[in-house]
């Protein structure tokens, strides 16, 4: 078993097997819990048809992801910092690249658990209508390239910042800057501006692609564009990474 | 090389004739930090089987020093040489030959210690098996048995530990810094114990840096004096612990009826009491000394350094810079 | 007949009066106003716009003309005025002025939020005159769509979190077990 297997085994064992996990693990379930009850008690909820209920589910679970991985990310190498791990990693065979790739190996790890976990919350609100197993595809794709994506920028700022608190800070701006767009009203988003911003960030990138798939039913070509920018994203960052690696902060 | 292996390291005797190979060798390392000097041209050797005893007060680069052997951070000039090749042609195969229990290790509390020790094998490319586990913790005086989490012990027990982890791989060369910090005397006495064993069981080169002088004194053979980043002085313990006389204050059955005129080269009386005696060692190592006197007949029933010795070294190289 | 009825002072003053009358209801209303609903089958959470066209057709400007929407349920036996704020439609608009000839379109959006029979009207209020506008009441059909499905989503809503907490519960005892 290579080094970097064993490391990104660790890490999973300790992701599965630490109460962080498990508490985070119950939380995501217990919100998707709770807005499935709400679609069908609630009003307003329950008048959307199946489409847009699994589009609002997806919604949850790209959020849930975008937020384990700035915290796993975060805490790749400031954590180990701060826990006085990390120097001792450095003594082992392992190169840092690898090192930065268990860690992002773990985070693509939390994100598979999650979007396991959501299955049978986008088989119940949609099941019965359009576009189900599209949409589990396409929330698979888009959520992998947003994970690798956020979980790069988290570890890159990681690496080179001095605590787990800085490190987290940092990371929790830049999710809010690519997250702002969403909270634009949809007139905001027709400007030319805003269309301009919706097609270049990576978070706005994969809730359209899943409004095109699942409500709109538009077909894979549809989508090249968009997830296009999400791969080149996922790409550049993993580059920046790599660089990064070479440079961690003891 | 021949060790008795009671009693402090100073005891070490070789063989005359045995080469001494080196297995580390510095050479003019420089490394700056924010343009701060921390080490500035530091040039050291250290031989296979030493136990090296790296002092200094704090902050005088000894972390650094290490952390760039290991190959942790890059030097801003210098050569360095490991085990006879140049350390930048290492590359991650350093790893296999050399560990190192640095000053602040954590551990991962929620794995017990057989896990910890099968996980740190693993990285290096070694399955250990239970047994393995078992007599590797055994060795460091930790019990095999024990299933509790790392998070519940104590800081003895994390450090053997630590010692453990970092004979994972069978190094040639264990680097430790400050390994008895925060230590109990007896588990300072303990790892004292633990190293020399490791030392003369396994032929494993030991560097200890440390600013605590007994556990120097205790354990190294030979040792250099790191302070504001340059070496002061390097060279075997014997050697610093002769270079000036020493005093030694002897309790005897009797003082009266030893003859002052014995004919033992380097050790004069200078005072002499009822049950007392004050001697100047001049040349010899205490150890040397004290045996050639219990050889002579003298009942010494308890000996004492008054003055000399490697704490009068220590100050003396690291006076601050106005000295210099 | 006509010299018959133009001898008869009476008649003739009553043709007369019936003339004006006429006339005049036609002068009173210069205002049209037609309610038309959009095309296709109408369901639960759609957002249709009906769309309102207010003519002046007389020969003077009006002015400061209120226009208001009313929604009514049709259901046989249920009929009952709807509360446009749960159908969140716009309410009620103002036209501050409208020149002869003029025309004024305008869309009026809703939500339907429940299925069944309704009929909505558009009334146009002019406050120099004493009768408001209406429009013909414009019927439509609002269908029941397939929704979600509450017996699969409790299950899972309820089930999910107990099998995750079952399941870690026992990864935490296999661990402790498996070390003694």
């Amino acid at each position: 078993m290579s080094s970097l297997s064993v490391l990104i085994k660790k890490e999973c064992a300790e992701d599965i097997l630490s109460s962080r996990s498990i508490y985070f693990f119950l939380f995501a379930s217990g919100l998707m819990s709770i807005f499935a009850v709400l679609l069908i008690t609630n009003r307003e909820l329950s008048l959307l048809d199946n489409a847009q209920a699994v589009y609002k589910m997806t919604t949850i679970v790209l959020a849930l992801a975008s937020l384990v991985t700035i915290l796993q990310g975060s805490d790749g190498f400031a954590g180990e910092r701060d826990r006085e791990t990390l120097e001792i990693l450095f003594l082992s065979p392992l190169s840092r690249k690898g090192l930065a790739f268990a860690k992002l190996g773990r985070i693509l790890f939390s994100w598979l658990v999650l979007f396991a976990l959501s299955i049978p919350y986008l088989w119940a609100v949609g099941s019965t209508g359009q576009n189900l197993w599209p949409s589990i595809y396409i929330l698979f794709i888009t959520g992998t390239l947003l994970v690798l994506a956020l979980g790069g920028i988290a570890l890159i700022v990681s690496a080179r910042t001095a605590t787990l608190k800085s490190a987290l800070f940092i990371s929790v701006i830049v999710f809010l800057i690519l997250g702002s767009p969403a909270v634009l009203g949809a007139s905001l988003r027709q400007t030319g501006i805003g269309k301009m911003i919706d097609l270049v960030d990576p978070f706005m990138d994969a809730l359209n692609t899943i409004d095109s798939v699942v409500i709109d039913s538009q077909g894979f070509d549809f989508q090249v564009l968009r997830l296009g920018i999400m791969a080149l994203y996922a790409l550049i960052v993993l580059w920046f990474l790599n660089v990064a690696s070479r440079r961690i902060r003891l | 090389m021949k060790v008795l292996t009671t009693g402090p390291r100073c005891f070490s005797q070789r063989d005359i004739g045995e080469i001494e190979m080196k297995v580390i060798e510095i050479d003019g390392l420089k490394k700056s930090f924010d343009g701060k000097i921390a080490l500035d041209g530091v040039s050291m050797t250290v031989n296979q089987g030493d136990i090296y005893g790296f002092l200094g007060p704090n902050g005088s680069g000894k972390t650094t020093t290490l952390r760039i052997v290991l190959g942790i951070l890059p030097a801003d000039e210098g050569k360095i040489s490991v085990l006879g090749k140049d350390l930048s042609s290492w590359g991650n195969e350093l790893g296999y030959k050399v560990n190192a229990l640095p000053e602040s290790h954590g551990f991962y509390g929620w794995m017990d210690a057989a896990d910890y020790l099968r996980f740190f094998g693993k990285l290096y490319g070694i399955q250990l098996t239970v047994g393995d586990c078992r007599s590797r913790l055994s060795q460091v005086g930790l019990d095999p048995k024990n299933l509790l989490p790392i998070s519940t012990f104590s800081r003895g027990m994390k450090q053997r530990l630590g010692i453990a982890r970092s004979m994972i791989n069978a190094p040639e060369i264990l680097l430790l810094d400050e390994p008895t910090n925060g230590l109990d005397p007896r588990g300072r006495r303990n790892i004292h114990d633990l190293l020399l064993h490791l030392n003369t069981e396994n032929g494993i080169t030991m560097i200890i840096s440390t600013h605590i002088l007994d556990d120097v004194e205790r354990l190294c053979n030979r040792i250099a004096i790191l302070n504001r980043g340059k070496i002061r002085y390097e060279g075997a313990l014997a050697d610093s612990s002769s270079r000036d006389c020493i005093r030694y204050h002897f309790r005897v059955e009797d003082a009266q009826s030893i003859s002052s005129d014995w004919n033992i080269p380097g050790i004069s009386v200078v005072e002499s009491r009822e049950d007392r005696l004050v001697c100047q060692i001049d040349g010899l190592s205490p150890a040397h000394a004290i045996k050639s006197l219990i050889e002579a007949g003298m009942p010494i029933a308890e000996a004492e350094q008054i003055t000399g010795g490697l704490e009068e070294i220590y100050f003396a190289y690291t006076r601050g810079a106005t000295d210099e | 007949m006509i010299k018959g009825i133009l001898s008869n002072p009476i008649l003739v003053m009553t043709v007369i009066l019936f003339s004006s009358c006429t006339v005049f209801a036609k002068g009173t209303s210069p205002i049209q106003v037609i309610l038309q609903r959009p095309v296709g089958t109408l369901r639960m959470g759609d957002t249709p716009k009906f769309t309102g066209i207010v003519t002046n057709s007389g020969q003077h400007t009006k002015e400061r003309l209120i226009v208001y929407l009313s929604l009514v349920s049709l259901e046989p036996g249920n009929e009952h005025p709807v509360d446009l704020e749960d159908w969140s439609a716009q309410k009620a608009l103002r036209i501050d002025s409208l020149l002869p000839g003029q025309v004024n379109t305008h869309d009026w959006g809703m939500r339907l939020i429940q299925s069944g029979k309704y009929g909505v009207a558009l009334t146009v209020v002019n406050p120099r005159e004493k009768k408001p506008v209406v429009s013909d009441l414009v019927p439509f059909d609002v269908q029941r769509k397939p929704m979600l499905s509450v017996s699969r989503i409790f299950p899972v809503a309820l089930g999910e979190p107990v099998a995750l907490l079952m399941l870690f519960g026992l990864i935490l005892v296999a661990q402790r077990k498996g070390k003694l």
